[in-house]
């Protein structure tokens, strides 16, 4: 039986017909679906549990990625830019972005393996093929390009109980500090959590299809003050520039050239393929015709070139058509309680995840849709946001699989290819 | 934005001595074709010539032929996007349009048009769901914003009619479709809406 599982109620309803989809933003456009590397799944921000003066943004790439993927496990595109852009004055353009760029070594290209024995640290010898990274951070008001890390590790794939007896010890000697920034770059457990079973004629009934599988994370921890305007913490939270805004990209060459007897070459400006602020918006939101266009395009312009589908959404309607879910319909105003939420403090409306970073706002605080923490169940929040019926909606998954740590990185070890 | 040079070769590999290629005499072109520069300079010839060119103003005499389309409402710029997009060709769409002084009655909502700096308005009634994403970004004439604000009041939503230059229309393969009227006069605004 097909169902979507109202959570307050606890009611099950039967269904009969598609939606669109609902992982984050896995494979949810057509080119992109094409391009795994540089898929943007997932952004999280979130004031640091540990030290209120430091904002913490992850940003995952690479969907659903079965553990035992070998032998040539995922990994960075080396010819993609991974950017963390930071909006923060109100007017939906980056400010900062946060830049990572990739290089692959192999060690020993007369083998097979991803290594060649046990793996006791990121030094070890028997790790065939490594990753690295520069971070770079970039201010689009004073054109200054700081190289903030170079040579970083990005932590290995967690092949097997044989390869990695002691995965995540390992793992965590990818965490790198530079004047007070955090990074961590590498596969990680997939946190988001919702039934896929969404696909197969809406039948939602709480399976956990997310669980057990990886994504490639990148975590930065930064100080509040370096990217706030004017370099201090605001004081007063009902600023507009005491909320920053956060969208995640991904970009690659405009051409690449394949030759018959080697790789291929790139050359061109970078063309953005991939983006991402608030979960599900590409998915549920944007129609299939325009998907691969918002990712194109940038969150400054979300008004003028989708505007209408915000106002407009095609989610309450088919919540009612297949579901009987009791949506009401969309005012003549439109839904500009949903444009409320993409303009917090009065900023521009945009799919930006906006997040008060103004004195006194704390870990407690991060929360959907003031940022995102690992654990919120955004498909439950916006499911019941765009239905605006009064009562919930769920999709039957309300947790991940594995717990998220504490500390730094905060997302949970991945799992394992051979456990 | 930088040009990144190859990562893996050489840009034009040296042709291999007697290869096929070396003991043939060839022409320039013909040995910038059978070279990665050459390919290199025609796919930047192409791009040059893509399918996403935004140029807007289109040549005098085109503007001579162009139809008068004063009366074109927005349905009639829906319809010819969607035959642009299933062609895949959207320069006659924009060359067409472009320059067109245009009178169109649409829905300024008050949250999305709230600034004569930051205004964008919906060109059809709520449609339960929305056919099209793109929200005309309107540039008043002066003093016109304020009779709009005056006739609108605090209303969420407003009907407008206004006429005036469609300035900006993007429509290519790659980017969405977005527009922007300039010097737009506000002919009537009331607060009974379409629907």
């Amino acid at each position: 039986m097909k169902k979507l599982i109202f959570s307050a109620a606890g009611l099950s309803i039967a269904a009969g017909a598609a939606i669109t989809a609902m992982a984050s933003s896995h494979r949810e456009a057509p080119m992109i679906g094409e391009d795994q590397f540089a898929d943007n799944t997932d952004v999280y921000a979130f004031i640091s549990p540990s030290d209120s003066n430091k904002l913490v943004m992850v940003a995952n790439y690479v969907p659903l990625l079965l553990p035992a993927s070998g032998p040539n496990f995922y990994r960075f595109s080396e010819d993609a830019r991974y950017e963390i852009n930071i909006d923060n004055d109100g007017d939906a353009i980056a400010d900062i972005t946060y830049r990572y760029e990739f290089d692959t070594a192999v060690k020993n290209g007369n083998t097979f393996l991803y290594n060649v024995g046990a793996v006791d640290s990121l030094s070890s010898p028997n790790l065939n093929v490594t990753q690295t990274y520069t971070l770079w951070k970039i201010d689009h008001h004073s054109g200054d390009r700081t190289k903030v890390m170079e040579g970083a590790p990005v932590a290995p794939w967690n092949v097997g109980k044989r390869s990695f007896p002691n995965y995540e010890p390992v793992a965590l000697q990818a965490v790198r500090d530079a004047n007070g920034t955090r990074s961590f770059a590498g596969p990680r457990d997939e946190p988001f959590f919702v039934d896929l079973h969404v696909f197969d004629l809406l039948g939602v009934a709480g399976a956990p299809t997310t669980d057990g599988v990886n994504v490639m994370s990148l975590v930065l921890e930064v100080p509040i003050a370096e990217i706030a305007a004017g370099g201090a913490r605001p004081a007063s939270a009902g600023d507009p520039t005491s909320v920053v805004g956060i969208y995640a990209s991904a970009s690659r060459p405009q051409v690449r050239i394949l030759r018959k007897s080697r790789g291929s070459d790139d050359y061109g400006k970078y063309i953005q393929v991939s983006r991402l602020g608030w979960p599900l918006v590409n998915e549920v939101i944007i129609p299939l015709k325009d998907k691969d266009k918002y990712n194109r395009s940038a969150p400054k312009d979300d008004v003028a070139n989708f505007g209408a589908y915000i106002l407009d959404p095609e989610v309450p309607k088919l919540l009612n058509l297949v579901l009987n879910a009791g949506c009401p319909a969309t005012p003549a105003g439109g839904r500009v309680d949903i444009v409320g939420l993409l303009a917090p403090n009065g900023t521009t409306p945009a799919d930006l995840l906006r997040i008060n970073i103004a004195q006194g706002q704390t870990n407690a605080q991060s929360h959907f849709p003031n940022g995102r923490a690992l654990a919120d169940d955004v498909t439950d929040t916006l499911l019941t946001v765009a239905c605006n019926s009064g009562g919930a909606i769920g999709d039957g998954v309300n947790a991940n699989d594995k717990e998220f740590t504490t500390t730094f990185p905060y997302l949970a070890s991945p799992h394992s290819g051979n456990p | 934005m930088r040009t990144r040079l190859p990562r893996r070769s050489s840009l034009a590999a040296p042709t291999r001595p007697g290869s096929p290629a070396a003991s043939v005499p060839l022409s320039g072109a013909a040995v910038l074709l059978r070279t990665g520069l050459g390919f290199v300079l025609i796919v930047a010839l192409l791009a040059g010539c893509g399918r996403d060119d935004t140029r807007s103003a289109p040549l005098q005499r085109d503007v001579a032929a162009r139809p008068d389309l004063s009366k074109a409402t927005q349905a009639d710029l829906a319809r010819e996007v969607d035959e642009a997009e299933r062609r895949g060709t959207w320069r006659e769409v924009r060359d067409r349009w472009i320059g067109q002084h245009l009178h169109w009655t649409v829905t300024r909502h008050k949250a999305l048009c709230d600034a004569e700096t930051a205004c964008n308005v919906a060109p059809f009634p709520i449609q339960r769901p929305a056919h099209y994403g793109w929200m005309p970004g309107v540039k008043f004439a002066p003093g016109e914003f304020a009779k709009l604000t005056a006739a609108c009041g605090n209303a969420a939503v407003c009907e407008v009619e206004l006429d005036g230059t469609l300035g900006e229309l993007v429509l290519s393969a790659e980017q969405p479709v977005s527009l922007q009227f300039k010097n737009v006069r506000v002919l009537r605004a009331t607060t009974s809406v379409r629907s």
